[in-house]
């Protein structure tokens, strides 16, 4: 059986398509370090341990009004200098501020802030949004979040998204050709008079389409991590996500966040991305290896399975019609031009979405929607399996 | 070791109110057998019957005295099977292609390299077994499909149209492989080359419209058209006259006139020369449709 698995991978990564979206995986690995090291978050790396000292671990608990009381001390003198120049704070006292504040002066934009390296401005008003933002976002609560340099998870959890999307993406297409691929070629009929009966190739063949699928992203994955992490460090990982992931946490489900009624970490957080992005991957796949069992060749599969797939984002393009037609940003109305974009970014909102929101105050619960993606992934296997069990030749040509 | 034995009891195929294979009974022992029939005739559906690639609609297949679908492994195991038009993986080199359906056929590594290398040789496909498929002729890739079909050393062997495409060099290093290989075991080739198996094969079966019309040997078929072929050298004139009377089997051109093969059951003319029944006589006989009935 490993055998077989191991010849089918093979033939999986023999097939051009496939190939080329190993490339593309390859490409999109050399824009992160690209990305990592000429421009993302310059200047992290110097306030790293010397930005400022934190009584114990503790950094913020909501006390005050109108302030999150921080008992600590920045030590930056460049930073405090630079920030008296701009805002004229008094950046010792207010956590909450001096994270705005220091987020803006290293060259982010999380919480509202909005600062402008060209011209060097950020304003007051701007530093007082995100200190809004911290206040709807931190809710009343005993227990005390903790501030942590997280640059590593930061970076990760950012370019984890996208090698995310391209994954769903990925697997969306390799496992639509792992049974369709051979009617097409008019290889199946080979198949059909080896040894092993049918039912054991398609396991063979469903497990190899799922490996390749789930593996692939899994290396990415972990050379991603690889990457983040040499150039950020490991530190952080049991920061609160609060206080550092913002820019990650809004972007995916800033409404969400409010559910996180117990602490969670930034390690735990980055697991669970990847959880979400795994379950999320072997539902989008095995879906697409029944298609393929059933059709009648690589075409067919493949459209059927885009068909399939776009299905419910055209019904949310249609509820949204707006945000199509008039996009937010340059790179919305691209990415409205490439629908498996756009089919990935709905499954991993999908189940992001759903995960975050059921499993609410109970964030280890979250687990039971990929657990539910692993059930309702092993009837689609097995449906697959018995689909092309069953089947005997039909496409392979008179 | 007793010889094998491949029982098809009544065997019928439908494909929806056509029926491909009607009611089909042969025993097929150790030995070379060729199918012979028109286009359409039915052999490759009886040959993926007999491959259990396709389910027979009534009647069964038995090996040694079991249905084969109960086999199932065991089966498939003994067999060997070369379609008439399947595809190959374009990106695979011809050894890692034969190594990946070792592979399927459940043959070990060793065993398989050993067997790999002889078969590439048998072939002629020594010289082009680290190039891709992709780039192989017609030819080339059925001498490949051919190998394919050896490579476990099966105790069924079946050819779908093995010699479509190959040149008659290696049509006749196939004729070779074939005959060295056979040797105590049931090969069932398909073919309409008819030249090919008056050489090789010991049984001839020749199917119409999915019935089995006629077997047995070379001879024993000729033998039924024995001293009533003819050939006849006449004008073009007279051409349409004799087609009406006598079933034409060939018309050869030479010159002016045409030289007409026919088939009477006394001598038709004065000048008519008695010639040897060949098979492709048979062949033509059965399947003129102007002509007389079976
Ligand atoms: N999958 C199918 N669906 C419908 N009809 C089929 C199918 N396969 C074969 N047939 C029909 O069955 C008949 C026998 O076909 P088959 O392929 O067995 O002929 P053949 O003797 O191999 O012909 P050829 O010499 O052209 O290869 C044909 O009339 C064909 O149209
Ligand atoms: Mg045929």
């Amino acid at each position: 059986m490993i055998s077989l698995i191991s010849d089918e991978n093979r033939k999986l990564l023999k097939n051009r398509i496939v190939q080329g979206i190993l490339l593309l995986y390859c490409l999109l690995f050399i824009y992160f370090a690209v990305d990592i090291i000429f421009f993302t978050h310059r200047g992290y790396d110097k306030y790293d341990g010397e930005f400022a000292i934190f009584s114990g671990l503790e950094a913020i608990k909501w006390e005050k009004e109108q302030c999150m009381p921080f008992d600590g001390k920045v030590l930056d003198e460049d930073f405090l200098a630079e920030a008296e120049k701009r805002f004229g704070f008094q950046y010792d006292v207010c956590s909450c501020e001096i994270y705005s504040v220091y987020n803006c002066f290293i060259d982010r934009t999380p919480m509202g802030t909005v600062y402008d390296p060209v011209t060097g401005t950020a304003t007051v008003g701007t530093v007082i949004e995100g200190f809004k933002k911290i206040e709807d976002v931190i809710p009343a609560s005993s227990v005390p979040a903790l501030y942590r340099y997280s640059g590593g998870y930061e970076v990760l959890c950012q370019k984890l998204s996208f090698v995310g999307i391209l994954s769903v993406a990925a697997s969306l297409i390799i496992s639509a050709l792992v049974f369709s691929g051979e009617y097409t070629a008019g290889t199946d009929v080979l198949l059909l008079t080896s040894k092993f009966g049918r039912s054991r190739l398609a396991v063979a063949k469903t497990l190899s389409g799922i490996i390749i699928c789930t593996g692939v992203f899994l290396l990415f994955s972990l050379l991603t991590a690889l990457l983040c992490f040499s150039f950020y460090g490991f530190s952080g990982a049991d920061g609160d996500i609060r206080l550092s992931l913002m820019r990650n946490a809004d972007e995916i489900t800033t409404e969400n966040l409010r559910f996180f009624g117990n602490a969670v970490t930034n390690a735990e957080f980055t697991g669970f991305i990847i959880l979400v992005f795994f379950s999320a991957i072997l539902i989008v796949s095995t879906s697409a290896l029944l298609i393929s069992a059933l059709s009648h060749g690589s075409f067919s599969a493949l459209s059927i399975t885009f068909a399939v797939f776009s299905f419910p984002l055209a019904v949310r393009a249609i509820v949204h019609s707006y945000e199509y037609i008039v996009p937010y940003s340059a790179t919305d109305s691209c990415f409205a031009l490439f629908p498996v974009i756009l089919i990935a970014d709905w499954s991993k909102t999908l189940w992001w979405g759903i995960s975050y929101n059921i499993a609410g105050e109970n964030y280890p619960y979250a687990v039971i929607f990929p657990l539910i993606a692993l059930v309702l992934s092993a009837v689609f296997v097995f449906l697959s399996i018995f689909a092309y069990g069953k089947r005997r030749l039909r496409c392979v040509g008179v | 070791m007793k010889g094998d034995e491949l029982v098809i009891d009544r065997l019928t195929k439908n494909f929806g109110n056509k029926i491909a294979v009607d009611r089909l009974s042969f025993s097929f022992s150790p030995g070379v057998y060729a199918l012979l029939g028109s286009n359409g005739a039915g052999k490759t559906t009886l040959m993926r019957l007999i491959c259990d690639i396709l389910s027979p609609s009534s009647g069964e297949v038995r090996f040694n005295g079991r249905e084969i679908g109960s086999l199932g492994e065991n089966y498939r195991d003994i067999l060997g099977y070369l379609p008439q038009s399947f595809g190959f993986y374009p990106n695979f080199t011809a050894e890692k292609f034969l190594f990946y359906m070792a592979s399927l056929k459940g043959i070990d590594k060793k065993t398989a390299e050993k067997r790999i290398e002889e078969l590439l040789e048998s072939v002629s496909l020594s010289d082009e077994k680290k190039q891709k498929i992709k780039t192989f002729s017609g030819g080339m890739k059925q001498r490949l499909g051919i190998a394919q079909a050896m490579l476990s050393e099966p105790r069924v062997l079946i050819l779908d149209e093995p010699t479509a495409g190959l040149d008659p060099k290696e049509r006749v290093r196939f004729r070779n492989l074939l005959s060295v290989f056979s040797k105590d075991r049931i090969v069932i080739i398909s073919t309409h080359i008819v030249s090919d198996i008056e050489h090789i094969a010991d049984k001839i079966l020749i199917m119409k419209n999915g019935e089995l019309i006629r077997s047995g040997t070379a001879e024993e078929l000729t033998d039924k058209i024995k001293d009533r072929v003819y050939e006849i050298s006449t004008s073009y004139e007279r051409l349409c006259e004799i087609e009406e009377k006598y079933t034409v089997i060939n018309i050869n051109t030479e010159g002016e006139n045409a030289v007409i093969r026919i088939l009477s059951d006394e001598k038709p003319t004065e000048n008519a020369k008695k010639c040897e029944a060949r098979l492709e006589d048979l062949y033509l006989y059965c399947f003129n449709d102007s002509g007389v009935k079976k």
